[in-house]
């Protein structure tokens, strides 16, 4: 490579510098579908189909339209642009609002519920000596990679009839949880997450908890401690960058869950839908609604992506910590 | 995994593999912020009280687990100081859930059984009964199935509290002082709850057991207990481990052996009496504690109460299900009869999971020869190999196989290749899920890879390419589909195309027509293009002549070259780009729909969105791991003369072996299980369906339990690999 400071060497260089051309190529391709994803949200429904995102920026021909049609009762703040009042209001088929209070509704409670069970878990793996406690914790690890479709559908018929058990050699069957009529509602979604979330997030706070110094546990239990207040007064607020980064993975994993929500919520009403499951049958119904589907997706990972962003940092740390989700 | 989790620990704050950052105080306001935009708006559409409800059920549920968390670990310190009060409270849980499962399941009947029976007999009306020596009569004589006692007196409610009462004074004369009263009390009580259980089952529910099988079988099980503790060294437990055997196989030959049903009162009576009496003496005997019997306790309730959540969950959301699962694959469509491996015959054999027609062209040859993708990787095989046996010969007369990433990646590319030929011509959901995990963990693994390396070198731009491409691991694989169905889609040829692959396709074919006779495209822009391709063509090959001369290697250069000669060529040749040529010898505009079309690569377009999103995870773990990479091996190999990418290859690479392996595990189990994108690209048509897509049209589509079982029991096969993998690792790691 030749030396030199001028500027055409410096130019030369940088123009020959193929790895960083290779990776910026990469970024830009991994850009550009959102990118376009986020200009055609704010584009009318003729604009989207004749031309790419690309013109909306040299497109002086009023490329953003203002003001909400009539019929949509869709809050003052967003009346600005056409896409955005449809998807922000009652509307039947587009309408996101409620469906992102359906997904608050299981995804809030499927990342505060796992926590609190696997930290408890986690502790008991990491600082209670108790028997069998190695084959079980490796027992444990081993369902991170037991596919979700194995248990889906059994699940599916215990919300839906409660769980029955039949005892062995006899016709006899008892039942051991009543039917509540889960399915169909949240909290169905809500405890297969919190099942199906286990092994990761016991798997990350044991690997967190039990790296913390064991003198320090040691000397806790000396004065008199017992595992509760060791747990609840030393381990859980040290555990705390670990508690966040899963909390932040298991909010994006269950924002953005369909497989489980479709499966359970077949039966309930659209009123329960998660975004996910609302935008999938937006993007099976072709043609009418596909100038929405651009700002209904735009809506659906708003709120991830706020979460992403502003907490990026604890997120990567629970990836490395973990680096695996079941 | 623990290096990965070690790297983590002693990573500092600064260096966390990703970030654009943001302050705490302007993280919280656009939380805040966010949150207040949803309460308004939802307050604007009325839904502010569905949003209210959620918020005060959510409260509920974590404020009632909580507070029995707590309530549990107190009672397991009050278990340390008043062992009694805890084993009455223990015993009162215990017996108000033992009776209440009891009644809840109408397996006993009214309370106060002997006053008074009401039988409802099968179609509905009910018989007065007060006599019960008559009722004995009558279940001996009718069916007795078809008689049912009716709530008495007692019911839901009461049989819990008086199970709770028993319980608990049971539960706390088991922890009092003195030895008498331990072992006395508890057996009177059981003795009691004995009586009462067995005069109250249903006829339904008697057990027609013989007292001596239930004496002999509690005293062999017994023995064998104590003998097998005896044998183990628990000598000091002994009699408490012979009791509970006991007690187990009282209650095998009470329940278990005998038919139930036709069974006296007497009968039922003793058949409860027995196992709980064996039951309450198991729990009286043990002596006083001592400290570390006290620490023992401690240790043993703090793992129950610690783990019972978690372990409860996995066990009837995951181990429960997944047996039920393996079981229903072996019966029929409704689950009633078994079917032995029908529906894994009709799985296998159908054209939809495995279709080997493609394989063979009509003249009986492989269909896969006439693939250019085949030639060309199998070229490239061949190629790395003839490079890898003779590059030491040509360079410097030595003999022995080559390792260098020059002939190693050309025979990566080559393989990978060929392998993706073979998948193209054997069809079927199969083959589609293992393509799926072949592409997409190497695809995403090695882009992950390339982006951890090549950001390394841009400076102050490392964090922002690097968030980037991490943003997409925050997008929904639904949303992902919607936005790459939006770039993937062709826009009809008179119009414009929406989305830019499209875009570029046709401008492509309009450069490479640029110039012909009759055209509407001068002709420069098409010379120009071909005299840059070529001066980069040209300083490629003068480096790689450079490299050979220096005994350096070549591989990214010689990847560059064949792939800007390719480009040269075809523009060259006018045949780059969408276009397609008239018969009247016009030129017109050729879309591509990626998703539908271009078969049985549109499979190939799907996975890419799934890349897309996984890149960013492999990304920031490898550049972390990367990162973590003593400075000094670097320094040592600069040292010997290793170039960059020889201090990758034999640097970088083996120090990151481990945590490579973790991130292509954990994306291979991910892509197994992959259904959203498919379900939202293509709905499963145009021969993309997969396995965990099929598996919800067996279940839900076409009602067939069985093989929808059948099709999770064979993903489950697929990653079981990866499973003993992690569990080995696990247990290297845990000893």
């Amino acid at each position: 490579m030749r030396g030199g400071t001028s500027l055409v060497d410096r130019i030369y260089r940088k123009l020959a510098n193929v790895p960083m051309w290779a990776m910026w190529g990469i970024v830009v391709i991994w850009t550009l579908p959102s990118l376009s994803l986020f200009v055609n949200s704010f584009r009318s429904r003729t604009r989207q189909r004749q031309s790419g995102f690309w013109e909306a920026v040299v497109d002086n021909d009023r490329a953003y339209e203002f003001g909400c049609p009539e019929k949509y009762d869709a809050p003052d703040l967003f009346h600005a642009l056409e896409n955005y009042c449809v998807v922000l209001s009652n509307d039947q088929a587009a309408g996101m609002l409620t469906s992102v209070i359906s997904s608050l509704a299981i995804a809030v409670p499927s990342t505060i519920i796992p926590i609190a069970i696997a930290c408890f878990a986690a502790y008991a793996f990491a600082w209670i000596d108790f028997k069998g406690r190695k084959p079980l914790f490796i027992a444990t690890v081993a369902l991170l990679s037991i596919p979700l479709q194995v248990a889906l559908i059994p699940l599916l018929r215990m919300y839906l009839g409660g769980a029955h058990f039949t005892v062995p050699f006899t016709e006899r069957t008892l039942t051991l949880v009543p039917d509540f009529d889960l399915a169909g509602g949240p909290w169905a979604v809500v405890l297969t997450h919190t099942g199906f979330a286990m092994p990761f997030a016991i798997f990350l706070l044991h690997n967190y908890m039990s790296s913390l110094p064991g003198e320090l546990i040691e000397s806790a239990r000396v004065d008199g401690a017992d595992h509760f207040s060791t747990f609840t007064r030393l381990v859980l607020p040290l555990s705390v960058p670990a508690i966040a980064a899963f909390a932040i993975f298991q909010f994006l994993w269950t924002w953005n869950d369909y497989l489980i929500a479709v499966i359970m919520l077949n039966s309930g009403t659209p009123e329960v839908f998660p975004t996910t499951q609302r935008i999938a049958n937006l993007a099976g119904d072709f043609g009418e609604t596909e100038h929405l589907l651009t700002a209904g997706a735009f809506v659906q990972a708003f709120v991830p992506l706020v979460v992403f962003f502003s907490l990026q940092r604890y997120f990567v740390r629970g990836l490395l910590a973990g680096s695996v989700k079941g | 995994m623990t290096a990965v989790a070690e790297n983590s620990a002693s990573e500092n704050e600064t260096d966390d593999g990703a970030g654009l950052r943001l302050g705490d105080r302007v993280r919280g306001i656009v939380l805040s912020l966010l949150l207040i935009a949803l309460v308004a708006a939802s307050a604007s559409i009325g839904q502010l009280g569905r949003l209210g409800r959620i918020t005060l059920i959510i409260a509920i549920v974590v404020a009632v687990s909580g507070a029995t968390f707590v309530a549990l670990n107190l009672l397991v310190s009050l278990g340390r100081r008043h062992w009694a009060l805890y084993r009455g409270i223990v015993g009162a849980i215990l017996g108000g859930a033992g009776f209440g499962l009891l009644r809840g399941n109408r397996s006993v009947g009214s309370l106060v059984a002997d006053s008074e029976y009401q039988l409802i007999i099968d179609d509905g009306s009910t018989i007065v009964v007060e006599d019960q020596e008559l009722v004995d009569i009558i279940s001996s004589v009718a069916d007795p199935t078809l008689l049912e006692f009716a709530t008495g007196t007692l019911g839901l409610v009461e049989w819990p509290i008086l199970g709770a009462l028993l319980g608990g004074i049971a539960g706390y004369m088991t922890g009092v002082s003195d030895r008498r009263l331990r072992l006395a009390v508890p057996s009177v009580i059981a003795l009691l709850s004995g009586w009462l259980i067995g005069g109250n089952l249903l006829f339904r529910n008697r057990p027609d057991a013989s007292t001596i099988t239930i004496i002999v079988l509690a005293i062999v099980m017994g023995a064998l207990v104590a003998g097998a503790s005896h044998l183990l060294g628990k000598r000091d437990v002994l009699v408490e481990r012979a009791l509970m055997g006991g007690a187990v196989g009282a209650a095998i030959g009470a329940w278990l052996l005998p038919d139930l049903g036709t069974g006296s009162i007497t009968a039922a009576r003793l058949a409860a009496i027995i196992p709980l009496v064996l039951l309450a003496l198991r729990f009286g005997w043990p002596g006083a504690r001592d400290a570390s019997g006290i620490a023992a306790f401690d240790r043993r309730a703090r793992a129950v109460v610690f783990l019972f959540p978690a372990l409860t969950f996995l066990l009837v959301n995951l181990i429960v299900p997944a047996v039920r699962t393996i079981i229903t694959s072996f019966l029929d469509r409704d689950s009633e009869a078994f079917v032995g491996l029908d529906n894994y015959e009709e799985l296998v054999t159908s054209q939809n999971f495995l279709d080997w027609r493609s394989w063979s062209g009509d003249d009986g040859t492989w269909n896969v020869l006439t693939s250019q993708l085949f030639w060309l990787g199998l070229f490239l095989l061949i190629a790395g190999l003839a490079l890898a046996f003779t590059i030491n010969w040509t360079r410097n007369r030595t003999r022995g196989f080559d390792h260098s990433p020059t002939s190693r990646s050309t025979m990566l590319v080559g393989g990978f290749l060929l392998a993706f030929a073979f998948f193209s011509v054997i069809r079927g959901t199969f083959p589609n899920t293992i393509w799926w995990m072949f592409t997409v963990t190497i695809g995403a693994t090695g882009l992950g890879l390339a982006m951890a390396v090549l950001s390394q070198r841009a400076g102050r731009w490392e964090s922002i390419a690097k968030s980037l491409v991490f943003m997409p691991m925050a997008i929904s694989m639904v949303g992902a589909s919607v936005i790459w169905r939006l770039q993937y889609a062709p826009k009809n040829i008179s119009g414009k195309q929406t989305g830019f692959l499209n875009a570029i396709w046709v401008e492509l074919g309009n450069l490479s027509q640029a110039g012909v006779e009759g055209g509407d495209y001068p002709a420069w822009p098409r010379i120009v293009v071909l005299l840059v391709l070529g001066a980069v063509l040209a300083r490629l090959g003068f480096k790689i002549w450079g490299a050979w001369q220096r005994n350096e290697g070549f591989a990214g250069a010689g990847v560059m070259a064949i792939f800007v000669g390719y480009l040269f060529v075809e523009l060259f040749r006018r045949s780059l780009g969408g276009f397609e040529i008239l018969d009247d010898g016009s030129v017109q505009a050729q879309t591509i729909a990626f998703r539908e079309e271009v078969r049985p690569f549109n499979n190939v377009y799907l996975m890419f969105i799934l890349i897309w999103i996984q890149t960013g995870f492999a990304m920031v773990i490898l550049s972390a791991a990367i990162k973590a990479v003593p400075e000094e091996l670097h320094e040592a190999a600069r040292i010997d003369g290793a170039t960059e990418s020889e201090q990758f290859f034999n640097v970088t690479l083996p120090q990151i072996l481990p945590t490579l392996g973790v991130v292509l595990t954990a994306i291979l189990v991910a892509v197994a299980k992959v259904f959203d994108i498919v379900r939202v690209s293509t709905g499963g048509n145009f021969g993309t369906n997969v396995l965990a897509h099929d598996f919800i049209d067996e279940s839900f589509q076409f009602l067939n339990r069985g093989v929808g079982s059948a099709i999770a029991v064979v993903i489950l096969l697929i990653v079981a690999p990866v499973l003993v993998f992690n569990v080995y690792n696990m247990q290297k790691a845990e000893s």
